[in-house]
């Protein structure tokens, strides 16, 4: 029999998930619907998820730092949107510009992560808080040309929001989506996402992949073997800040929007609190505990809304989502401890 | 003073002490000797009622103590007995100034105040602290400022405030000393130990554990000798000969076997000079060595006198001096990427921490650093960070290899933390097949090995000298297995070559050597 | 290479940041103002706090150049209150200056105001708004403006039934619902349901303050609204209590034909601009008109005309303009400081503004705190 026990946060929230899915039956709420919900906000969320991996796994902790990868990833879909490029090809060119400005950033980022070893949490949080706040500059300072993300007072510096109707909103979620009947299928979207999960996936399979681990692990047996301890680091982190910087393009396209600013402040915690939620480890995290986080981290929200809408009295829900989840993650932080506390015995 | 009837500890299912009995009464200074592992450290560790006793599940026999039986749970509980220890490694808090650490825990008090707050809360009377700190360092013929931090003193320095800190107690009644002068100077040796028969005389009970043999001769009243968890004997003060006590320190093995000696061609291929390995409490100092085409050389010496360094050294883990070369190349050994890539290749003796990824698969561990340095089982890419690993070679290899090694497990997926010391180090051996070593440095290759495992593993280590050609370094604790595989054994002695051995020359040549005397060193004595 | 290549990205950004930071800021040079026989100071938030109110200082430094001395307050008010406090009460070492004009949206900028009146009686001072106690606020204060926010719990239902709306859902989360306004909006915005006749629908979405940020929340709103659409009909007024929802909302009505009768902060360049995705050429910038313009063009586009309505130009626009010239006016003897005349308000506003502003007196009892609400423009 194996031991479920470390197994228990997704056990319970999987339980609660059920029966979630049978209320929202029973009070009538289109369950279709709230199924292509949660499929669509488990691909826009999940590539961001799957960014944490090459960090998680190479030993430096959560990328509490996401924030400067969706910088890059920011940049990089104003770029494609000054320039006006539109549809698909637009959406790849945003994609295209984030990875370049995701390795540009990513560079940096590493090279401060490798000063602060075992701190990288810590760390990643203020590196994060402080680039945002640094690109807050740049954003209202961009030699942005196309007006439709400028001002509409001043007319010079980039809004708030930008709206990508007419460029690349929702040109994966409608690619080749499929519809059975009420159930709208986005093939499109999911093997973008089943993608870049596989490239994840791979690249543990790879040298430099097994190279991340073993630093992970033990990062004396990688010096042992030869391996250059930063430089794998350096290379795991970058790879993080690309993902990421892929990631946001994603959710944006889906969102319909960019957001610029301080939005990207708090986008590393949910994340986080979803790869917590997938049951990770720190080390040695899979792009199956990613998927499956993000799956029950966003699905959760797409239940609890209207079912307390319709059922309870609206703000409790909301309380009741944020125990619920929130609580969920101490366990798992709490069971992380445990297990660590168990090898050094 | 102190009696010890039928004490018995095992780790596991490993008996590390069996029945031990031993009777030390008040004044005597009592030598314990005996090979590393011979089950000194564990007693002392139950006379002190350290934690790792408890938790690895007590001990069985009984203790007397003044005539009266006690039960020694915590460290506290042998304090409140009156029994003192200075530790090898020392315990003392860097960051406070001597006089504080000399009377941690029982400092002077402010009387009013304690009577207000409580024991607990009391306020200290630093000025008395310091004055009676500085009373006790000047019995000690130390002269030195007692609001000093600890952390900038000298080692010698360090044993000495350990010592004060034990003799200062009211209730002192046994004093465990557990090598205490192997880091001071032989003059600061030397006023240690007056001291410490000082502290005898007075009617306190020492235990006095030392490598040094000579030093447990000229101090000791009785000496008894540990081997295996057993005790072998007691010897009275005119009993004392040194080589008598090596011998029956070391024991007769049971593998006594030899192997047919060969003549090797003295050709070197490696080469040390002034070689120093800055590891701590294992330091190398001022090699000189070189490594002979195809032999087997031996390292051994007792822990503590550079014998794990030498490995370490040359990977780069620790900071080195002095050069090693391979033929004309001077090796880089800040980066162990060039040992490797030399055909370097060190399987080290702690292997939970540094020789394994314990998470991992068996093939994993057996494929890892020859993919990750000689680019062997991947898939041809191009980039070769980025090409993927080629799983039917890698499959292939290690059941290869599990075959080879007799490593005993399910399956190659199987995690190593699952599988035995024995056939963890199996593994250690096939990732160094793996890597078509020329030259393999083995550190302690049956440390916490089983008897049947540890003949396969010596067994090919021989296989792969002999029919691989690979030069082979090995440091072991363990003589049998140095005599039964090495062409030359060098003794390292403080850090320092103290001679190259035959595997030839007997125990009790080995066993001075140790000791850093030499045969004919005592023919003159 | 890649540090390099980093480093000098970074200095670029910064470089950048730091020319961008001197372009922004209001110019401050005062050498030869001497046409003008007083200076009238203006504090505002900086740009990226609130655009509109820093837009409406430039503009009416514009108007009066050697008149107006524009004072940024620091990004982070709350942090940075004492700050605040000098810069504000520094004004009143100049000599020439006679009036200040506070468009902050912050609490605790009254004790700025406070020691500036203690030294400077002579000073007239026009909140526009502040958020401190408003009958401490009437004692140091000549003029308190602010927007009618709990009115508005009346028009924009009535609005909305104007424009043919049969359902009213309003969204909001537990850390809004937990302010005593908002929660009076959302009753009276009830009550005027009902008496209209109209479904009232109350929702709550994730709350953006709880750590996972807004995404949460937008998230909830995309997926939201289709659904309750499909369940109460095209003929529905959706209000969101928080400005991020607005792009969302306005995009779907433009995707599903709902109505929007104003937004949170009822501007045409809230929510519009990246809802509709609208391109305003720089030499367009701060034409109003061309704005609104735009925006029902862009409605008509989209089958929506006469569906979605706001405030034609943005409040904090207006107020820095409009108070500059009461402030004027009072200086200038037009006004008598003490007794205010609501008339004289109205018709100044309708000069400034192009449309009718409604003022209204906040309590009876005091004579100098005014709430507004524009008139509307259905697009």
């Amino acid at each position: 029999m194996r031991n479920l026990t470390p197994h228990i946060p997704q056990l319970f929230m999987i339980v609660f998930l059920l029966i979630m899915a049978i209320t929202a039956v029973a009070a009538g709420i289109p369950s279709m619907r709230l199924l292509n919900d949660s499929m669509i906000r488990l691909a826009m969320n999940g590539v961001l998820v799957i960014s944490l991996i090459p960090m998680l796994n190479v030993g430096a902790g959560i990328n509490y730092g996401l924030p400067v990868a969706i910088s890059a990833g920011l940049l990089g879909m104003s770029i494609a949107v000054n320039f006006r490029i539109e549809g698909l090809i637009g959406f790849l060119a945003a994609v295209l510009f984030s990875i370049l400005a995701g390795w540009v950033f990513g560079c940096a980022y590493a090279g401060i992560l490798n000063r602060v070893k075992g701190r990288e949490e810590i760390a990643g949080i203020f590196i994060g808080f402080s680039f945002v706040f640094l690109m807050s500059f740049f954003w209202a300072v961009a030699p942005f040309k196309n007006a439709a993300m400028l001002w509409p007072i001043g007319g010079k510096g980039m809004r708030p929001t930008i709206g990508l109707t007419a460029y690349f909103e929702k040109v994966l979620n409608h690619l080749w989506a499929v519809q059975i009947g009420e159930l709208i299928l986005p093939l499109g979207l999911l093997a973008f996402f089943g993608f870049l999960g596989w490239l994840v996936y791979a690249l543990f399979k790879t040298k430099l992949g097994l190279a991340i681990l073993a630093v992970g692990e033990n990062e004396l047996f990688a010096r042992l073997a030869g391996i250059n301890i930063n430089k794998t680091r350096a290379y795991a982190i970058i790879l993080s800040t690309v993902l990421g910087a892929v990631g946001i393009c994603v959710y944006a396209q889906s969102y319909g929007f960019i957001e610029l600013y301080e939005a990207p402040l708090m986008m590393a915690f949910p994340a986080a609190s979803a790869i917590l939620l997938g049951g990770s480890m720190g080390r040695k995290t899979s792009v199956f505990h990613a998927i499956l986080g993000t799956f029950l981290f966003q699905t959760i929200y797409v239940y609890t809304g209207p079912i307390a809408n319709t059922i309870l009295v609206p703000e409790v829900s909301e309380i009741i989502r944020v125990i619920l989840s929130n609580g969920i993650i101490l366990y798992a932080l709490l069971y992380e401890g445990r297990g660590k506390t168990y090898e050094t015995n | 003073m102190l009696k010890i009837c039928g004490i018995s500890k095992s780790f596991g299912n490993q008996e590390v002490l069996k029945s031990v009995n031993l009777e030390i009464p008040p004044g005597e200074i009592h030598g314990l000797v005996g090979e590393n592992g011979a089950g000194k450290t564990t007693l002392l560790n139950i006379l002190f009622g350290r934690d790792i006793i408890r938790h690895s599940g007590g001990y069985s026999g009984e203790i007397y103590f003044d005539e009266q039986k006690v039960q020694i749970n915590t460290s506290r509980d042998a304090i409140e007995l009156g029994i003192g220890m200075v530790h090898q490694e020392f315990a003392l808090i860097p960051n406070m100034s001597i006089s504080e650490n000399i009377r941690i825990g029982r400092e002077y008090v402010h009387q009013p105040s304690e009577k207000i707050l409580g024991t607990a809360l009391a306020l200290i009377d630093k000025k008395q602290t310091r004055e009676e700190a500085r009373k006790i360092l000047q019995k000690l013929g130390v002269n030195t400022d007692v609001n000093l931090k600890v952390l900038d003193l000298s080692v010698s320095l360090k044993q000495f405030i350990e010592l004060a800190r034990e003799i200062s107690r009211e209730n002192l009644k046994l004093l465990i000393l557990d090598e205490p002068t192997a880091v001071l100077s032989r003059e600061d040796a030397q006023a240690f130990i007056k001291i410490v028969k000082e502290i005898a005389e007075k009617g306190t009970a020492v235990i006095f554990i030392s490598h040094r043999l000579e030093e447990v001769i000229a101090v000791c009243h009785r000496i008894t000798v540990l081997r295996d968890g057993n005790i072998i004997n007691t010897y009275q003060r005119d009993q004392f000969e040194i080589n008598r006590i090596a011998e029956s320190m070391i024991g007769h093995s049971l593998n006594r076997a030899s192997r047919p000696r060969r003549v090797l061609e003295e050709k070197s291929i490696m080469a040390f000079r002034n070689f120093a390995v800055a590891m701590p409490g294992e330091l190398i100092e001022d090699l000189n060595i070189n490594l002979y085409q195809g032999e087997i050389l031996g390292i051994a010496g007792l822990s503590g006198h550079g014998k794990l360094a030498l490995g370490k050294g040359i990977m780069g883990i620790y900071p080195t001096a002095g050069h090693v070369s391979i033929g004309e190349r001077i090796l880089d050994t800040s980066n162990s990427a060039d040992a490797l890539s030399q055909g370097i290749y060190y399987v080290p003796d702690d292997r939970r921490e540094t020789g394994l990824l314990m998470d991992h698969s068996i093939m994993e561990n057996i494929i890892f650093t020859a993919l990750q340095q000689k680019n062997r089982f991947l898939k041809p890419s191009l980039f070769s960070l980025m090409s993927r690993i080629d799983y039917p070679a890698s499959t292939t290899y290690s059941i290869n290899s599990i075959q080879t090694f007799d490593i005993r497990c399910q399956n190659i997926h199987q995690k190593v933390s699952t599988l035995s010391g024995g056939n963890q180090q199996k593994v250690c051996l096939a990732r160094a097949l793996a890597m078509e070593a020329q030259i393999l440095i083995v550190s302690e290759p049956s440390r916490g090995v089983d008897i049947g495992a540890k003949a396969r593993i010596l067994e090919a280590l021989s296989r792969i000298n002999r029919e691989l050609g690979t030069t082979i370094i090995m440091a072991s604790s363990e003589l049998d297995e140095l005599k039964y595989l090495c062409d030359r054994i060098v003794v390292l002695y403080e850090g320092k070559n103290f001679g190259i051995l035959s595997p030839n020359d007997d125990d009790l040549t080995f066993a001075l050597a140790f000791s850093g005397k030499r045969k004919e060193e005592l023919c003159v004595i | 290479m890649v540090r390099k290549l980093t480093g000098i990205l970074l200095v670029v950004v910064m470089l950048l940041s730091l020319v961008g930071c001197g372009s922004t800021e209001p110019v401050q040079d005062d050498a030869g103002v001497e046409e003008s026989s007083y200076k009238i100071g203006i504090v505002t938030p900086t740009l990226s706090a609130s655009e509109d109110e820093f837009r409406g200082a430039q503009k009416v430094m514009e108007k009066y150049p050697d008149m107006i001395k524009h004072i940024v307050l620091p990004d982070n008010f709350s942090a940075e209150q004492e700050t605040a406090i000098t810069q504000i009460t520094s004004l009143g070492d100049d000599e020439n200056t006679k009036g200040v004009i506070i468009c902050a949206g912050y609490s605790g900028i009254l004790p700025a105001i406070q020691k500036l009146k203690e030294k400077r009686p002579d000073i007239v001072v026009i909140t526009a708004p502040i958020w401190d106690d408003p009958d401490m606020m009437s004692k140091y204060i000549d003029i308190c403006l602010d927007t009618d926010w709990l009115e508005r719990g009346v028009t924009i239902p009535t609005k909305a039934y104007k424009m043919g709306a049969k359902t009213f859902i309003h969204y909001s989360f537990p850390t809004h619902m937990a302010k005593e306004l908002l929660v009076n909006r959302r009753d009276k915005m009830k009550e005027t349901c009902e008496e209209l006749g109209m479904k009232f629908v109350d929702i709550s979405t994730p709350d953006p303050q709880t750590g996972s940020g807004p995404s949460a929340m937008l998230q909830f709103l995309q997926e939201d609204i289709p659904r309750q659409i499909e369940k109460y009909g095209v003929d529905t007024c959706i209000f969101g209590t928080n400005c991020p929802m607005q792009d969302v909302i306005i995009a779907k009505a433009l995707d599903l034909g709902f109505i929007m009768a104003e937004q949170c902060c009822p501007t045409p360049t809230q929510g519009f601009p990246a809802a509709m995705g609208l391109e305003i050429s720089s030499e367009d910038a701060g034409d109003f008109d061309k704005l609104n313009q735009l925006i029902s063009e862009k409605a008509a586009a989209a089958g929506q005309t006469g569906r979605l309505s706001t405030w034609p130009i943005p409040v904090g626009y207006f107020l820095p303009e409009f108070s500059v010239e009461i402030a004027k006016d009072i200086i200038d003897g037009k006004i008598d400081r003490d007794h205010i005349d609501m008339e004289v308000l109205t018709s100044t506003a309708q000069e400034v503004a192009g449309v009718e502003v409604n003022f209204n007196k906040l309590k009876d009892e005091i004579d100098n705190y005014y709430l507004i609400i524009m008139e509307s423009i259905i697009y």
